[in-house]
């Protein structure tokens, strides 16, 4: 199942040389919210992750494959109801076929997560 | 078996669609094994493959149920859980539709209510994924 435009949207987007900055918006009535947890919307870790593997594949217009996470932090719940916009800031450096990642995502008063990971083009 | 796919709800909070375990198979004091058949509607396939999100939400419900029996955490009925971080993690591998996959998880630390916790899923043998876990509010 593909996240965007469905889990969530994109709002606007910037770029520069060495990462981009889009700013998304939650889809609270999204089926993933009804099981993570009834009557208690938190967007999953892993659900965070895959929102920056979909930014970095439209942003790259291309598929990119997972090769190690060294380390991702989640700082505080991020809930739908209370956040619906989320700003994602994602920094890169291409090294060939690799992309060493640094991003995270904040509303402006909190950071939700900040993430490192390593991807492939494919 | 501890805990059959029946009744797994008991031991964690995630419900479905967001159920990535099915049977609690083995539970030590440091140790829990589990199994998940991919079924069809499984919302983190992407043309027939698993993604490795489902592989590490599979680690931290295996996580979670088999703290839940050991009894070292004091989660409430109802509670939720939270991943406050991961890290170590390589992915080798992902599985197929109607593949079943098995898992073990390691207790490395307790700090009061959060758990440090080493995971790894295999197909027929062949490791997938692994990595540690931090989980929060079990």
């Amino acid at each position: 199942m593909k996240l965007i435009n469905d889990f969530f949207e994109v709002i606007e987007t910037s770029a520069g040389e060495a990462g981009f900055i889009t700013r998304i918006k939650l889809n609270p009535n999204h089926i993933i919210y009804s099981g993570h947890f009834p009557n208690h919307p938190v967007t999953p870790a892993v659900i965070q992750v895959q929102i920056v593997h979909e930014l970095i594949e439209k942003h790259f217009s291309k598929k990119v494959k997972l090769i190690s996470m060294p380390g991702c932090k989640f700082l505080k719940v991020l809930n739908p109801n209370e956040t619906i916009q989320v700003v994602i800031h994602i920094h890169f450096a291409r090294n060939e076929e690799l992309l060493n990642i640094k991003a995270r995502g904040e509303d402006g008063a909190n950071t939700f997560f900040k993430l490192n990971a390593v991807y492939q083009f494919i | 078996m501890i805990i059959s796919k029946e009744n797994i709800e008991s031991c964690i909070p995630q419900r479905t669609p967001f159920i990535m375990i099915d049977n609690l198979l083995e539970v030590s004091a440091d140790t829990f094994k589990s199994d998940f058949h991919i079924l069809p509607d499984n919302i983190f396939l992407e043309k027939g493959v698993l993604r490795e999100f489902a592989l590490i939400e599979n680690i931290a419900q295996c996580s979670s149920a088999g703290l839940s029996i050991i009894k070292m955490s004091s989660r409430k009925k109802n509670a939720d859980g939270f991943i406050g971080g991961i890290s170590k993690l390589k992915l080798y591998d992902l599985p197929k539709i109607n593949d079943t996959i098995y898992t073990i998880v390691n207790l490395i630390a307790q700090l009061e209510n959060m758990f440090l916790l080493k995971g790894e899923n295999f197909l027929n043998g062949k490791k997938l994924l692994e990595c540690e876990l931090k989980l929060a509010g079990i």
